[in-house]
């Protein structure tokens, strides 16, 4: 599903985030990235949403080589991942209901299949009774299920969560992690990037550490061991 | 298709309403200079009214010596009437012109006496040249200044309708240049404003604009609401400008006859006749105005 042959980022004029990263993820694999801050976590994921270039390497999602992905195809895969940030990134002005219904919208999706699809996806994250509620009248937590729903809303093969626990409280962590486990058992790869132990821990999935920008340990069923 | 672009005109109207004050702002500085190229469409208007109504009364009269028969006479109208510049020449033989001259003073006893006094007509004959454009009289002029004409003619007048008209021409040139510079600054500093207006749409529509990115919007979809947004600037400006031009039109006509006594300047029927070429192409220069400044806005501080 995820392919990284010999990736190199290096940040101008010679920071290098990424150094020769090779790592694969089968497809319906949950798999934790962790690693302390300046390892190369998020590097990692603006690679794969086409927000910078790799130096060198190749990277493959789903067989497609997006290494050199052209301006006209990063809206396509992007369709095709759901993105889940730390900071929500909800709009205030919007309901629950209408910040997911944004994403189909912006992606020309037809009102009918809007209809169909946001409460559909509402309901998976356990939101189908705040619908109406805009994001002040919602918790943290809450909040962050609708980030996840709004990433679900393409139906995407891969949901990638940078630090979506990172500004919860540990019932909250809990509660989006599960919702992010009940979405893995439908079948999509999910990619936590985390610093949180006790969430690594608890999962019991892979793996992977990061340390200046190379993998360290990959465990099949891991633990947080930095 | 369809979808998006509605979705993109919605976005559009949102982010308007959103900066109301500024959008206001915007459409105001383009109200500005929208008006003056008005006020240049009706000065140019009344100027060819001018010119087209003294030209009509404009002609150059030519009075032969007493002696000069009428074959003579018409012999130099036929001459004239052949040049490219003349419209129509009008000939008074000699006993015309005292038929004429003792009609116009058939109240005067005194002067028709003494011209019974005389044993022969003492009027010449006369022409009454017209030329094609009011630029052609000079060109008359000089033929008939020709010494083989030279010779026939008493007298011909034309000097003081050139001089009227060549003031009338400098005074509306002046105006002209003038209300161009006016129209040129007003369009520059539109520009500006259209710029700086844009660039704080795309600044307070920041979160929007980075969630549509990170969602899989195509950039047109991004790039689109803010062009939509430049044409409903021009649209409404567009609109506020009729909405001045036509009663400032009503008001203004009554005072236009009574200026021009005499010649026709109806510059309401001329903005109602030309209305689809005056406005259409300046919505149309208002609207690529716009979309240029936003265009540049966008390449500028929008990254998508």
């Amino acid at each position: 599903m995820i392919s990284l042959k010999n990736v190199t980022k290096i940040y101008p004029p010679n920071t290098v985030a990424l150094k020769e990263l090779t790592l694969s993820i089968k497809p319906g694999e949950f798999v934790s990235i962790v690693g302390q801050s300046g390892t190369g976590k998020s590097t990692l994921v603006k690679l794969l949403i086409a927000e910078e270039r790799a130096t060198r390497g190749s990277l493959e999602i789903g067989g497609w080589n997006i290494t050199h992905l052209s301006a006209r195809e990063v809206p396509i895969l992007r369709r095709q991942i759901g993105v889940v940030f730390q900071d929500f990134k909800l709009l205030p002005q919007l309901t629950a209901y209408e910040n997911v219904a944004f994403a189909l919208e912006v992606a020309g999706a037809t009102s009918e299949r809007i209809r169909q699809i946001v409460p559909q996806v509402l309901q998976i994250v356990g939101l189908d009774k705040q619908v109406s509620r805009y994001p002040r009248q919602l918790s943290g937590g809450e909040q962050q299920r609708v980030v996840i729903a709004r990433a679900l809303a393409h139906r995407p093969k891969i949901i990638i969560a940078d630090e979506p626990t990172g500004n919860l409280d540990t019932l909250n962590s809990r509660e989006i992690v599960d919702v992010l486990k009940k979405i893995n058992s439908f079948g999509t790869t999910i990619l936590l990037v985390t610093h949180n132990r006790d969430i690594v821990n608890l999962l019991r999935r892979r793996v992977i550490a990061l340390e200046d920008g190379q993998v360290i340990s990959d465990h099949e069923v891991g633990k947080y061991v930095l | 298709m369809f979808i998006s672009l509605g979705r993109a005109f919605k976005f559009a109207l949102q982010q308007f309403r959103r900066n109301l004050w500024l959008s206001i702002a915007t459409i105001t500085l383009l109200v500005l200079p929208l008006v003056s190229v008005n006020i240049l469409v009706g000065l140019g208007a009344i100027e060819r009214a001018i010119t087209d109504g003294i030209q009509d009364k404009v002609d150059v009269s030519v009075y032969f010596k007493a002696g000069v028969t009428d074959e003579q006479a018409q012999a130099v109208r036929d001459a004239v009437l052949k040049l490219p510049a003349v419209k129509n020449v009008d000939f008074v033989s000699r006993d015309g012109a005292l038929a004429r001259f003792k009609e116009r003073h058939a109240s005067d006893p005194v002067i028709l006496e003494s011209l019974n006094e005389l044993s022969e007509n003492p009027f010449g004959a006369t022409l009454a040249i017209k030329a094609q454009k009011i630029s052609d009289y000079p060109v008359i002029m000089k033929v008939l200044e020709d010494p083989a004409y030279g010779e026939l003619i008493e007298e011909k007048n034309f000097d003081d309708h050139r001089v009227t008209i060549s003031r009338i021409e400098l005074i509306m040139k002046n105006v002209r240049s003038f209300g161009v510079g006016v129209a040129i600054v007003f369009g520059v500093i539109a520009i500006l404003i259209v710029i700086n207006s844009i660039r704080v749409s795309i600044y307070t529509h920041r979160d929007e604009i980075g969630i549509m990115r990170m969602v899989g919007a195509g950039s047109w979809f991004v790039r689109g609401p803010f062009l939509i947004e430049a044409i409903l600037f021009s649209l409404v400006a567009m609109t506020i400008t009729l909405l001045i031009v036509y009663p400032s039109l009503n008001f203004i006509q009554p005072y236009l006859n009574n200026l021009f006594d005499g010649i026709n300047v109806d510059l309401l029927r001329y903005f109602n006749s030309n209305f689809v070429v005056i406005f259409g192409g300046e919505f149309l220069g208002v609207a690529l105005l716009t979309v240029l400044s936003t265009s540049l806005a966008i390449r500028r501080y929008l990254k998508v």
